[in-house]
């Protein structure tokens, strides 16, 4: 038997063990981290954030006519979290934000929703954001890359995104998670 | 006689569909321009809280948000490149229905016609023997 055509007969067992490898890796590598991370990693993680316009709330939670200032909070770790009263996770994770907000400030986006709605929300469950910003178009939202509320973001002292969950913020993802990056940046 | 008779008819033909064609663009109005890109661009982005379903398919609210944004972009003045990039730079390539001929892809593209390849060759040499 010649070299050729022992080549040519061992070449499905080849093409076979090519595609168990490439296979093998590829779950190895989803496997390496949690699922949620690689199915919902932020593409803005590491950059600036979106130099957007937000419409700030007043007390009232209506447009105050003036835009979210973030130079307030420039070289301050701080939090960015999307949130609406008529998102049922938003009302699991509010302890939590309310947790978070002792600890670093928090701006709220509100998505969607009604000034009067928004403010019986924040009047049951606790008003725990330094600052409210309103996205009544989505718009805001598609520029922070957000899937749907509540999403939670932390921002570095330069200004940009270093982590972000979808979802509500449980207390073992704000433990495991969230409290190590803040430790680790503070 | 016969073949002037021929090119002139030629000829009105010729000037009759390129004046219609001038004349389409001049008429088809830029807002329908833009829905109708809008329309395909939908059709190429992927609709990030529902299965299989392009935004343009879909109803969510997130989709409705996204068509909404893309029209505006256009009609800022963004070619349909340049939406693309917009929506991959903040929900990544996967929000694309086709994805991107790169460096993380290339085993994607060229893994079906690498296997073709020598499947046919060993089909062929195997019928051979």
């Amino acid at each position: 038997m010649n070299t050729k055509s022992l080549v040519l007969r061992l070449l499905p067992l080849i093409l076979f063990s090519f595609i168990i490898i490439v296979s093998g890796l590829v779950l190895y590598e989803l496997k390496k981290k949690p699922t949620k991370k690689n199915l919902l990693t932020s593409q803005l993680i590491g950059k600036k954030i979106p130099d957007i316009k937000i419409q700030e709330a007043d007390n009232n939670l209506e447009n105050n006519n003036k835009n979210l200032n973030f130079k307030k909070y420039k070289n301050k770790l701080f939090a960015v979290n999307f949130f609406a009263s008529w998102c049922a996770p938003c009302r699991v994770e509010a302890p939590i934000v309310e947790d978070l907000s002792k600890i670093i400030p928090v701006i709220g986006i509100v998505y969607k929703d009604k000034p009067n709605n928004t403010k019986k929300f924040l009047d049951d469950f606790g008003n725990p954001y330094d600052k409210i910003g309103i996205d009544n178009s989505g718009k805001i939202a598609i520029e922070w890359g957000v899937y749907g509320v509540p999403e939670t973001f932390l921002i570095n002292e330069e200004g940009k995104i270093i982590y972000r969950h979808a979802g509500p913020l449980l207390y073992n993802i704000f433990k495991s998670e969230v409290l190590p990056i803040i430790k680790s940046n503070k | 006689m016969k073949k002037i008779y021929l090119n002139l008819s030629l000829l009105s033909f010729f000037l009759m569909i390129t004046s219609h064609l001038t004349f389409a663009d001049e008429i088809i109005p830029k807002t329908n321009l833009i829905t109708n890109k809008t329309r395909e661009i939908a059709q190429n982005i992927k609709c990030l809280v529902c299965q299989n379903q392009s935004i343009d398919e879909s109803n969510s609210e997130l989709a409705k948000d996204l068509k909404n944004l893309i029209k505006e972009k256009l009609e800022s003045g963004l070619n349909e490149n340049e939406v693309y990039s917009f929506l991959s730079e903040r929900y990544g390539d996967s929000i694309l229905l086709k994805p991107p001929f790169n460096t993380n892809t290339i085993l994607l593209w060229f893994l079906p016609f690498i296997i073709l390849v020598f499947s046919l060759i060993y089909i062929s040499k195997f019928f051979k023997k």
